[in-house]
């Protein structure tokens, strides 16, 4: 992380990169936030908690290097902080202004794919999971590693056992979709 | 000799660096073996992908209500949570420092961003950057943002 | 928040050393109790003042691995890398000088040259110079551009002060005994006699350790302007082994002029092992405040890391 002592804080262009950022990440990291907390006003305070901190990191002239890697990491510690407390009784960024959250809760308690919700099944870990939803939101394994705490290596490694695990599943006939299981047994179209 | 698994998983995802993916395409176009592992682990991935659906949000609103947050946090640089992150920003410093060192680091008046780069600065230097980012997330955990500008705007 | 205050972990290693001196310098006293109570009838066994001790070596390398470790959280590019790359340099020429020196530089069983048939051929002899090169002049060189480097940063962050008459004096005292001794060798080399390498091994890090106690006593000041935080208690550790250096340096000179009774060995072997712990304390004091940092997010439900950074992976 750099910085340039001194430097005006640029308030208003980091206003335009939260903005930038917001549009594209958002949904993602709520769709992250939310798989991880099972809960989707927790995983909407996750969401605005780390845009909240961005913007004061930011502010405090603090350069950001990979901000997409940046906001999941602060996301996935507010996310387990909140589950260490046990109860949601931590007051988000949504009660400071009074709005309600924007996430549409009923249909979407279960954002996460059923073929994600099933890897528990398949026994993937719990890190082989973080690390298998975290790659399908395009994130490097550099920030992977980053969010979990991990040598980019051992990122690797755990996606390689979770296909694996996968396959195995796929083949005891533990999934119970069947698409999923002839797409992963079958290959059916091979990306270069 | 085969590649790993990791390896495979590793080219497939563009992570293994240029010499090393060269070297598993040179692989590739000679295995059959690897390229229907290869096969696999990507239908496997485009799958999984395939299946997380984003979840239905109101953007605009949600983007609405963070700058609105923004623009209240700018206009009371005296609010409870500012003073409380300055607080607990200056019990960082005597931690790692000293009490001396608050003196040196801040300044009557400090708005609490300000205080939060010089610290940062600090603590990045003599503690390491990562070292530095955890101490920051200490000091955000939890926090208030709410604090008497919530409740006045309610 | 609740900290970890038992004795597991890399983040418990300033107690480690602590208690550890603390033994041993509790055991070698009452050695010493005993030897002075028998009428020292009996030989004590010390170390020669060239050769490390096996504790010292061994204190030595634990410097060694944990200034590695901090090493290691300060990426390329961070203000402080330089300063810790030149103290992992310092503990590596003070192991390095250790195990040649206890190896291979001494005529004992388990060293392989002496059944090669190298006792008399010089080698063994070379090195041990060697070590005591490296463990004296070029460690005491690194310390220095390391110490410098540190100042460089405590001035950027306001913390630079300049030094007192207490300071000077100080320095002074090492600078006149650095006079003291160029001044011995030179009457010695004008009467005849012949001064040997090991000497001028000693003389050449004694300029250096001029500068060394100097900066020492800026980095006290800076220090006492900071306060007395988790960081700058390996500060401190600096401050002190350097002045341990030097006051053992002074001490096992003077001595020898006022009683030739005191077991000089035992007194070098009692002086090097808190020296040694003073310098393991300071990445030890640094890895303890990092590990402090990142623990409190480490710890997380359903066995997921929290994302913390490298130095806790």
């Amino acid at each position: 992380m750099d910085r340039s002592p001194g430097s005006p804080p640029l308030t208003a262009g980091i206003e335009q990169e939260i903005v930038d950022l917001y549009e594209r990440e958002a949904g993602a990291l709520l769709r992250y936030a939310g798989a991880l907390a099972d809960n989707q006003e927790t995983a909407y305070d996750a969401l605005q908690e780390a845009f909240f901190r961005f913007f004061l990191c930011r502010s405090a002239g603090q350069q950001i290097r990979s901000a997409k890697g940046w906001l999941f990491r602060v996301a996935h510690n507010y996310v387990l902080d909140q589950k260490k407390a046990g109860s949601r009784n931590e007051v988000g960024i949504e009660s400071l202004l009074n709005v309600p959250c924007p996430a549409h809760r009923p249909e979407a308690d279960s954002p996460i794919s059923d073929l994600l919700q099933g890897l528990r099944r398949m026994g993937l870990s719990p890190r082989e999971i973080e690390c298998v939803r975290l790659r399908t939101e395009d994130l490097r394994y550099e920030e992977i590693a980053g969010v979990l705490g991990l040598q980019a290596g051992t990122v690797g490694a755990l996606l390689a056992r979770a296909h694996g695990k996968i396959r195995k599943a796929v083949g005891n006939g533990v999934h119970k979709n069947r698409d999923f299981a002839q797409a992963v047994a079958g290959g059916k179209r091979y990306a270069s | 000799m085969h590649p790993r698994g990791a390896t495979l998983v590793a080219f497939c995802d563009a992570e293994g660096g240029v010499d090393r993916n060269r070297r598993i395409a040179k692989h590739l176009s000679k295995c059959e073996k690897c390229r229907n592992q290869l096969r696999r682990i990507q239908s496997e991935k485009d799958k999984l992908s395939a299946g997380a659906a984003i979840p239905a949000m109101d953007s605009k609103r949600g983007l609405a209500g963070m700058l609105s947050a923004i623009t209240a946090w700018q206009g009371s640089p005296t609010s409870g949570a500012a003073s409380e992150l300055k607080g607990r920003l200056r019990r960082q410093i005597e931690t790692y420092f000293g009490s001396p060192a608050v003196l040196a680091v801040e300044r009557p008046g400090i708005r609490a961003e300000e205080l939060l780069g010089k610290a940062s600065q600090i603590l990045e230097v003599f503690l390491g950057p990562n070292a530095a980012e955890a101490v920051r997330d200490d000091v955000f955990r939890g926090l208030d943002w709410a604090g008497p500008a919530g409740e006045t705007r309610r | 928040m609740t900290r970890k205050t038992s004795l597991e972990g890399i983040e418990s290693a300033p107690r480690w050393i602590v208690m550890f001196l603390g033994a041993y310098l509790v055991v070698d006293l009452l050695v010493f109790y005993l030897w002075s109570a028998a009428g020292q009838v009996f030989s004590i066994q010390g170390t020669t003042d060239s050769t490390s001790a096996l504790s010292v070596t061994g204190m030595a390398a634990v410097d060694l691995w944990l200034c590695l470790v901090v090493l290691r959280s300060f990426p390329a590019g961070a203000p402080l890398r330089p300063a810790w790359m030149l103290f992992t340099l310092a503990a590596a020429a003070r192991a390095a000088s250790g195990v040649l020196a206890q190896l291979l530089g001494t005529n004992w069983l388990l060293n392989p040259l002496v059944w090669a048939g190298h006792a008399r051929s010089g080698l063994i002899e070379q090195i041990r110079h060697c070590a005591l090169i490296a463990g004296g002049p070029v460690r005491l060189a690194l310390l220095a551009a390391a110490m410098l480097a540190v100042l460089r940063i405590m001035r950027r962050f306001g913390f630079w002060v300049r030094p007192s008459a207490t300071d000077w004096a100080m320095s002074g005292i090492v600078g006149l005994f650095t006079l003291c001794r160029f001044g011995e060798a030179g009457a010695a080399s004008l009467a005849g006699r012949p001064i040997g390498l090991e000497n001028w091994i000693s003389l050449a890090g004694l300029p250096i350790l001029c500068v060394l106690f100097l900066e020492a006593m800026l980095l006290r000041q800076s220090v006492i302007r900071m306060g007395n935080g988790l960081l700058t208690r390996g500060w401190v550790a600096l401050v002190c082994g350097i002045l341990l250096t030097g006051a053992g340096e002074v001490a096992l000179w003077v001595i020898p002029h006022y009683s030739q009774t005191l077991p000089l060995a035992m007194f070098g072997a009692l002086i090097q092992l808190p020296i040694a712990a003073a310098f393991a304390l300071v990445p030890a004091y640094q890895v303890a405040a990092q590990r402090r940092a990142i623990k409190p997010a480490s710890s997380s439900p359903e066995g997921l890391a929290a994302g913390v950074p490298a130095l806790a992976r």
